[in-house]
């Protein structure tokens, strides 16, 4: 038993130590950038009383670098939750947020808020104001993720399969759309869209925290009490079943939750890859496939991960900034062959 | 005793076949009985309609004198449990925690010490107590099927503060398709032994008819959808219905030279022409 304690017993040791990192990560992104804030200023901005802080160090805790790593926490923390989550519904360790249509939908939508939303719209876009883009992308990723869950219906049932098989068609119709609203666009907005693609969290705002916090929120609370369904779910549909888990409403819950949580991650962040596909995998390296841990160890690196990549990426190549997508992508990319590398070892698809 | 598990003219169609044909069966606390069929009688079939994994075209299977659809899905899973032909689970979780997803639909849902101790006894009694810390992946088939058969055991007990269960059921489909010769007979001496001091409803559906007639009381006869013959194991499987049924020569061997209480066997095939 000594060196094969069951990975239940190591959860209060595994949560804490990714409690801290995210800590520590925290204050780092709050300090570190162009203009270093001192652990003085930082001390006394965290408890609320900021008015004796100089107005630049205010300005850029409290106007920029809070909402920042706030919604780094937010999204890395939703992509990395739902991702779990989502590979324990299609039983396929490969799954990630982009295959319930999300992602695709809310690059639709996104595309229209840049081009025609203030022309078609008039008022109602300006009564948006900055919150236009992510309205409508959530508008998007909410509208395709409806879409294939109505096309994945079969006799009255949600076929997993068919759903992977619909988010694929999905995805190039979604892309067709995306193909045709840039061909009419200006170089101002193809510019403003690549920008949008490639994910950042520089255009995080507190209005847009506040706007994205009620999508998030019934992820947040009702996914992780579906840990032991998901668990069950690993042996099939039918054995499921069989443990009195009802299936209907466990994958309704969790393609509601995911796709609304996701849907305004991404639409305040842009398309930030791989978090959702990768740190599920490390984590399961590190704790096992049970949801109990798999699903908050997850949030928490998956926060941990986007907020020390957005540290980078605002750091690494001063005054200019990367896109945190990017980052993300080129260092998610070489784990995620490795893992197609070691599933296809093990026969495992 | 009343049966606990009833069906009642059960029809289920796909694609336009008929796969069971106004099929009624029931199933008694403390007996065994089994499902044999050729292939494509619709012995799986009436397994998962059993399980309730699907709704029946016409005809009704009840609990307890109410129907499944009454059940709520939990309830019923603390005391129907089913062991699959095979399962394809692929996370790397290991023996005993597959073991306690057996707990799911009880209050301790896996875990704790009761979950623990549970799971450890269920292994103990399918002999893969050794294997508990193993990852469940790296099993041959024979032992994977054991670990459901324990995650079964495991899920059939009842925690503190539930009823001790009236009545419970274990559905086996085929619970000897991947296991060696040994292995066979204490699964299904295991099956026996729950019925028998435990009073729990075991329905298993099996090829072999010398098992058959070894651990089953009652027998369910299927071709082609339909019952053909039911009723008590030595009243049911003459040579001459299994001859009929499957369509090999078949001769009953009276077991003299066996112990007292073992039944009568099978020769089945040419030598028995």
């Amino acid at each position: 038993m000594n060196d094969h304690t069951p990975p239940v017993a190591r959860r209060p040791a595994v949560l804490a130590g990714l409690g801290l990192l995210l800590v520590v990560l925290f204050i780092a992104a709050l300090a570190l950038g162009a203009i270093r804030l001192p652990t003085a200023s930082l001390w006394l901005g965290l408890t609320g009383r900021g008015e004796e802080l100089e107005a630049v160090e205010r300005t850029v805790l409290y106007s920029l670098r809070l909402p920042r790593a706030l919604g780094a926490v937010l999204v890395g923390g939703v992509l990395g939750l739902c991702g779990a989550a989502l590979q324990g519904l299609f039983r396929n360790p490969l799954a990630d947020p982009g295959l319930i249509g999300v992602t695709a939908g809310a690059a639709l939508g996104a595309a229209l808020a840049l081009t025609y939303a203030a022309a078609a719209l008039g008022g109602v876009s300006i009564f948006l104001g900055q919150l236009s883009l992510p309205v409508f992308a959530l508008a998007g990723a909410l509208g395709a993720t409806a879409l294939m869950h109505r096309l994945s219906i079969v006799e009255g049932r949600v076929v997993v399969a068919l759903m992977l098989l619909a988010g694929v068609g999905l995805n190039a119709l979604a892309g067709a759309g995306v193909g045709l609203v840039l061909f009419f666009a200006d170089d101002e907005q193809l510019r403003q869209f690549t920008f949008w693609t490639l994910g950042s969290l520089g255009q995080v705002t507190w209005p847009k925290l506040a706007a994205a916090l009620p999508f998030v929120l019934p992820a947040l609370v009702l996914v992780p009490g579906l840990a032991r369904s998901l668990d069950a779910l690993l042996l099939g549909e039918s054995e499921a079943g069989h443990l009195g888990v009802d299936l209907a409403r466990l994958k309704r819950r969790l393609i509601l939750c995911t796709a609304a949580a996701v849907g305004a991650a991404v639409s305040i962040a842009g398309g930030i890859g791989f978090i959702g596909l990768v740190v599920p995998h490390l984590v399961r390296m590190m704790v096992g496939p049970g949801h109990r841990l798999l699903l908050p160890a997850s949030a928490l690196l998956g926060a941990a991960l986007l907020l020390g990549a957005d540290l980078a990426a605002r750091t690494i190549a001063l005054p200019a900034e990367l896109p945190v997508g990017v980052l993300t992508a080129a260092l998610g990319a070489p784990v995620f062959f490795s893992l197609l590398r070691r599933g296809r070892r093990s026969r495992a698809f | 005793m009343h049966p606990i598990l009833t069906a009642n003219e059960l029809s289920v169609l796909r694609g336009g076949r008929t796969l069971l044909d106004r099929v009624s069966l029931r199933l008694t606390p403390g007996r065994v009985t089994a499902v044999v069929g050729p292939n494509g009688a619709g012995k799986s079939t009436l397994l998962k309609a059993l399980a309730g994994e699907f709704s029946p075209d016409s005809g009704e299977i009840a609990f307890e004198g109410r129907p499944l659809a009454g059940w709520r899905p939990q309830a019923i899973a603390r005391r129907r449990a089913v062991v699959p032909q095979e399962s394809d689970l692929r996370f790397p979780f290991l023996v005993e925690q597959v073991v306690r997803l057996g707990r799911i639909p009880h209050a301790d849902g896996g875990e704790g010490p009761l979950a623990q101790r549970f799971a450890r006894e269920a292994l103990a009694v399918v002999d893969l107590l050794a294997l508990s810390v193993r990852h469940y992946p790296t099993l041959s088939g024979g032992e994977k099927q054991r670990v459901h058969l324990a995650r079964a055991l495991a899920q059939l007990r009842a925690g503190p503060g539930e009823a001790a269960p009236a009545g419970r059921v274990l559905l086996l489909d085929e619970p000897t398709a991947s296991l060696d010769l040994a292995h066979q007979h204490s699964v299904l001496a295991l099956a026996r032994r729950l019925a028998v001091n435990e009073a729990v409803a075991v329905l298993a559906v099996l090829h072999d008819l010398n098992l058959v007639l070894t651990y089953a009381d009652d027998v369910v006869v299927l071709r082609g959808g339909r019952v053909v013959a039911d009723g008590t194991v030595e009243s049911t499987l003459t040579p001459e219905l299994v001859s009929e049924v499957f369509g090999v020569p078949a001769r009953l061997v009276p077991p003299e030279q066996a112990s007292p209480g073992t039944r009568a066997q099978l020769l089945l095939g040419p030598c028995a022409a």
